[in-house]
């Protein structure tokens, strides 16, 4: 069923924080989503996470299970990457995938290190398997490969593109060339 | 008027020298264990119920707002107050576990809720998002935050605790507490049993203190560390 968002906008107050926006979005698809900050792009997400009200507007198709990325990491500093990708899990997805994952993801040597002890790009990747084995049809993904350096982030893409295959993608970026290479339909905003 | 000054005022040595001679009586682990264990007592009960209601407020406000003019009465009324209502309806015996109870849980109370109150919003939305259920959140999400406030509350309510629970036994008069021994040195003008004694609730609270902190941080270690 395809995700159909039509003319949904939010406001604070004055403040438009997302101008109506409307898109089709097929089973599957990759999405990349392009447009300058303060556009309303993580306002977009948190509407469709359920997280805001719109305004106006509509969003209709959302499957039953959403995964994110967020802007920011949120993860529980003081808890491991295992543990902080088995938190969002529950009893659902083994042990072992998890670490398997972490470690293709390069944090084999980080697992079971706090997360506060581990650099920004590291954070960044645990947030990322976190979202990539909760159990969903369709993955937000708000600029998920900032400050991952470059070697690392077609590492990280390539698991991403992978491990998404027949799922749908929805990603903010603000780079054409990661756009280009995840090979999804562009939608400037 | 003459006035024996030995009698007003000790020197650091003999009360030193009376501390000692009272902890080899027979009967001074018995008075210390009299009131540490009832304050102690005290103390736990508070911080259990604290700890479980500042948690349950913060998740139902309707709570904290039932709650509210109980915890505030009881932060505002003088202690001594307290002391003497409560003989009215407890033994001079237990009076000082349910004085100790009373000036504690407000602490606990206001910190946990204060801390419950002020989680990161970003990891709650998280929660949200992966659906993560409520006993995990408290776990992973809550607890954590609330250490801090947790020690720092515990710092303060011990201390709280000894100071309320003494006070308690010696306007009670308990009788074989150490409040009880306060009050006859105060009686007699024993100033050197009265400073020794001091001393002893001292050291107790603060050995106390330590200890109670120390496997606070453990059990947040081994909890954290899994």
């Amino acid at each position: 069923m395809a995700i159909v968002i039509e003319k949904l906008t939010k406001s604070y107050g004055e403040k438009l924080a997302l101008p109506p926006f409307s898109l089709r979005v097929e089973p599957g698809e990759i999405v990349c989503l392009l447009g300058q900050s303060g556009c309303g792009k993580t306002t977009l997400f948190r509407l469709m996470l359920g997280l805001e009200t719109p305004t106006g507007g509509t969003v209709t198709g959302l499957p039953e299970g959403i995964s994110a990325v967020f802007q920011e990491d949120r993860l529980c500093p003081a808890f491991s990457a295992v543990a902080n990708v088995a938190l969002a899990l529950g009893r659902q997805v083994p042990k072992g995938e998890i670490v398997s994952l972490l470690r293709s993801l390069g944090l084999g040597d980080a697992l079971q290190k706090p997360v506060r002890e581990l650099s920004g790009g590291m954070q960044r990747r645990v947030a990322i398997a976190r979202s990539l084995l909760y159990p969903a049809e369709l993955f937000l993904m708000d600029e998920p490969f900032k400050g991952l350096d470059e070697d690392t982030r077609r590492q990280v893409m390539d698991t991403v593109l992978a491990r998404t295959k027949g799922k749908t993608l929805l990603m903010v970026t603000h780079d054409p060339e990661e756009a280009a290479y995840l090979g999804g339909r562009v939608v400037r905003m | 008027m003459a006035l024996d000054m030995h009698l007003l005022l000790v020197t650091p040595l003999e009360v030193v020298r009376r501390l000692f001679t009272l902890v080899g009586k027979s009967g001074f682990w018995k008075t210390l264990l009299f009131s540490f264990s009832r304050i102690v007592l005290g103390f736990l009960l508070a911080f259990a119920l604290g700890c479980l209601l500042g948690v349950l407020s913060g998740k139902w406000p309707l709570l904290e707002t039932l709650l509210w003019p109980y915890v505030i009465t009881i932060k505002t009324v003088p202690v001594a107050s307290f002391i003497i209502i409560s003989l009215i309806f407890f033994s001079a015996r237990q009076l000082s576990t349910f004085i100790s109870f009373l000036m504690v849980f407000p602490v606990i109370y206001s910190n946990v809720l204060e801390g419950i109150r002020s989680t990161d919003k970003d990891l709650m939305e998280m929660a949200q998002v992966f659906r993560i259920g409520w006993w995990r959140r408290l776990g992973y999400i809550y607890l954590p935050h609330l250490k801090p406030f947790l020690f720092s509350a515990c710092s303060v309510a011990l201390g709280m605790s000894w100071k309320s629970g003494v006070a308690a036994e010696v306007i009670g008069v308990a009788a074989g507490s150490i409040g009880e021994k306060l009050y006859e040195s105060k009686i007699y003008f024993l100033t050197e049993d009265l400073l020794a004694w001091t001393v002893v609730i001292v050291l107790v609270s603060v050995l106390f203190e330590k200890l109670f902190l120390q496997l606070m941080r453990a059990g947040f270690d081994r909890w954290e560390g899994r």
